[in-house]
Formats: structure tokens, sequence, C-alpha cells
């Protein structure tokens, strides 16, 4: 892999095996390849059901890859991570890789400030430092301090993915993965989080990201990857 | 957290098999658990887990195949052919259990504080005042209150029963925890106070732990790594979110599909 390459997506395909379903399979993609440096910001493109958050949990490890490779580089060491052992993908996304997705999953009775910290801490970041930070963030994204000591379970889906952002954000990853991060913000937040993952990605992170909104994506993006381009043709 | 990446492995069972008659409890079973890791082991009544469990802390033994277990002092030896004292010395100090009925963990008619003062006296400490001190420390950490220490565990709650089952395993700092059904039977709101204080402990303490269950929820916020039972053997292992987001046995499949949503 070239020494300015952070991330080389190479021969990926994707299919999955229903076996509740008479085993029907379902070929999503083949052939995927791209590679990205500090400071790329990748959109996923292409219809819905196209493969793009798939092809994005793949890269984080979440789902298993059955074809090709997914070269990370990760301190000194390139891993692919269709290969590592989980231990070394549960290492990767404690310090390479971070991924805010759609969804918020935390244990109902943990509050938003440490479900924020909680990544940060993982790095070793020291408790201080990692409540000033996400502080700051919630502050950022507007989440009233009178909810920090809440559990964010009960928040609006807009709330749980500024306090899904704010965990993405609290700690640095050389590549974050960003699954819709704007899909249910109204256009305040939209410009809070547009100014964040720029400025992450004008200090060299890396960037993948699903952007629906066209305008969002013209403000972050600098290439975009078309996926129909890799749909599997039935036979 | 802890990177497991350069360690040894703390326990490690290989090609474990036992059976009851013409009846498989477990079949050719091996895992590596390795220090401050969670393994999962989830699988539907009868898969073989408990099983499984007891073969690992030797309650019971394997028709074949072997557990070893790395000591403090990094010796590694076999759980099932120590000398029963040396098990028991384990069982006091490095290993912790947390049964599913706190009852088969405690004892009912002792107080909460010499509930947890026992095991460490089991340990060597003597002095009284000490004695109290940490059990009330560990009542604190388990968010038992303080004038409750004095109090007999028959007069708790299931879920204070189940805090201070923990807090008798844990207050040895052991190294290797055994949990079976840890949430089991708790009312759904306790049980998510339970698996926070559980996450917090394996983490502050960076124990090790295998966790059996078949509360994929459970296993989802606990555990590291997952390992999916059926009929006595291992169908598929991996990645905790990987196995339950990305199944690819039938039988995986089937489990992760056939949870009820709320």
């Amino acid at each position: 892999m070239e020494n300015d390459v952070i991330l080389e997506v190479n021969g990926v395909g994707k299919n999955f095996t229903l076996h509740a379903q008479g085993g029907a399979r379902l070929d999503v993609f083949q052939d995927v390849a791209f590679t990205l440096a500090p400071g790329d910001c990748l959109a996923l493109a292409g219809p819905s059901g196209i493969g793009k958050s798939t092809l994005m949990r793949m890269i984080y490890g979440n789902f298993r890859c059955p074809l090709g490779e997914i070269n990370l580089r990760h301190g000194d060491a390139v891993i692919d991570i269709a290969r590592a052992h989980p231990h070394r993908i549960l290492d990767i996304r404690r310090h390479t890789m971070g991924y805010v997705s759609q969804f918020l999953r935390v244990i109902p009775r943990v509050a938003t400030l440490d479900v924020v910290m909680e990544p940060a801490l993982a790095q070793g970041i020291p408790a201080g430092e990692a409540r000033a930070r996400a502080e700051v963030l919630l502050k950022q994204l507007r989440i009233p301090e009178s909810l920090w000591p809440l559990s964010p379970v009960t928040f609006s889906g807009g709330e749980q993915q500024r306090v899904n952002l704010a965990r993405g954000f609290a700690a640095r990853y050389p590549l974050m993965l960003l699954d819709e991060p704007t899909a249910s913000l109204d256009a305040e937040n939209r410009e809070t989080v547009v100014d964040m993952i720029r400025s992450a990605r004008d200090q060299g992170t890396a960037i993948i990201g699903i952007f629906h909104d066209a305008q969002t994506r013209a403000k972050i993006v600098n290439r975009a990857l078309d996926m129909s381009a890799f749909a599997v043709k039935a036979a | 957290m802890t990177d497991f990446s350069n360690a040894q492995p703390l326990l490690r069972a290989d090609r474990v098999t036992r059976t009851f008659g013409r009846i498989v409890g477990c079949a050719d079973v091996s895992l590596d658990l390795y220090p401050g890791e969670v393994l999962g082991i989830v699988g539907e009544s009868g898969s073989g887990k408990s099983t499984l469990l007891r073969c690992l802390f030797a309650a019971d033994t394997p028709d074949s195949g072997t557990v070893a277990y790395t000591l403090r002092h990094g010796e590694t030896r076999n759980v099932h052919t120590m000398l029963d004292a040396e098990r028991r010395m384990l069982m006091r100090t490095d290993w912790a259990f947390v049964h599913q009925n706190p009852r088969d963990g405690l004892r009912m008619h002792v107080s909460a504080g010499g509930n947890v003062g026992e095991r460490l006296m089991a340990t060597g400490e003597r002095h009284y005042g000490n004695i109290r001190a940490t059990a009330g420390e560990w009542l604190d950490k388990v968010e038992i209150a303080d004038e409750r220490i004095d109090d007999l565990p028959v007069t708790f709650s299931g879920g204070m029963q189940q805090r201070l089952q923990i807090a008798r395993n844990l207050v040895t700092r052991p190294r290797l925890a055994f949990m079976d059904e840890p949430t089991g039977g708790l009312d759904v709101s306790v049980q998510a106070r339970l698996l926070d204080l559980l996450r917090g402990l394996v983490s502050d303490l960076g124990l090790a732990a295998i966790v059996v269950t078949h509360d994929l929820a459970v296993a989802r916020h606990l555990s590291h790594r997952l390992m999916v039972m059926k009929q006595g053997r291992v169908v598929e292992t991996g990645l905790t979110d990987q196995v339950l987001d990305d199944p690819q046995h039938p039988y995986s499949q089937l489990l992760v599909s056939s949870i009820l949503r709320a």
C-alpha cells in the first residue's frame, strides 16, 4: 500500500444468504475498489438499496467481507479488515476508525455525558480532558445541559443523532465513517455538523460518508463513489 | 480498555466434550479467553452453554478435551488435574461466579457485609475493621445503601441480591468471572442497571469473563466476542456485533431474527 494511503479497498464484494428464506442469495455488489488518503472526504453515492451502508459496515468490520480485501493503516501496520482477528478489529475501532451510525445503541441507564465521553476514555484520554471535550461538543450541538445527566434513549431522533455525533467526534480517529450524519437535523444543527466534519477533514482525518442531502454533500466531499457501478447484474 | 493482542490466553479450552449417556452436553468446543476479555456464549436452552461453563470451571469433568488456566505467576495448569486444594483456592480468589439465582451464590442467613467479608477472610484478611470497611466500599460500588450492611440478603429485592452476589465475588479482585444468565429473572429496568454496573466493573477491574446468556441484548452490551451454540456444538463465533448483525449460520440467523422488538 502506498505511503500516503490510509485505506485501500480492493475487489470487495458482498452477498447475503438468507437461510430462513429457502437459502435465497442476495448479491449486493462486487469489485468495489478505491483508495483514501488523509484529508480525503469520499461520498458513497447511488440509489437506496445499492449497498452504501453495507459497504460502510464492512469497512468497520461490522459486516463480514466474503470477497476482496479492506486494507487499513493502523499505527505502523496495514491490516486487512476482511481477515483480521476480532481483537485487532476492536483495537482498530478504539484508535484508528470511528463510526457514526444512524442509530444510537446504548444501555438505557447511562448518562448522555458518559455515553459521549466513553470513546475518548477508551483511547486513554484523561477523564478531565474527555469530559471537557464532551461538554464542548454537546454545547456546540445544542444539547441542553439539563439533559446531560439523563440517558439519551428517551431523546428525540434528532437529539439522539447529535449525541451520536458528539460521541464520534469526542475521540480522534484517522478515519471516520459517517452514515447520514445530518439526516434528522434542522438547518442550524446541520450547519454545525457540516463545520465539524469540514474541520476534521482539514486537520487530516479521512472521511467516508453517506449524505442524502445534496447541499451538505457539496460542502464537505471532494470525491464521490457511485455504487451503481458495482451492482451485480442478475444472471 | 485492555489490549488483547500481545497477551497469553488466561483460559484455553481444547476440544472439550461432555456427554450424558447418549445425550450430548457439549462436543468438541475449543476457545481462548484473554485477560480483560468478555466472551458471550449464546444459544437456546439445552444448547450446552451451561454444561460447557461447568466444564470450564471444573464443576464437571469432560469426557475428553482439556481446559488450561494461566495462574498469576504465569504457569499454565490443567484445571481438571490440579489438586482439589489448588482449585478451591482459585475459586476463592482468582475466579468469580455470578449465578442466575443469587441464592446459589450467597449465604442467605449471613448479613450483606458478612457475605462480602467472608470472601475476603478466605484470602487471609483477618482485621475486622478492614474487612468491614472494604465490604462497605463494595456495597457502595454495587449501589447498596450503607445502612443495609447488617441486613440479611433475604430482606433484599432480587436485583439487590444479584448486586450483592457480584460484590461478594469481586471483592477479592478476581481475574476471571463465570456468569450464568446474570440478568435472568430480573425486571427489565433492573436488568439495565445491572448490565451497566457489570460493564463498568469488568472494564475498571480488567476482569475477563465468560457470560452464558440467552439474552442477545446482554451479549451485545457485555461481550467483545460471541460464540453461538446449538445442540452442544459451536456453530459460529466472532466479533459480537458481527455475529449479531451479519450472522452466517442458519441457526444464528434464526436466533437473531427471532427477537421480538417492543
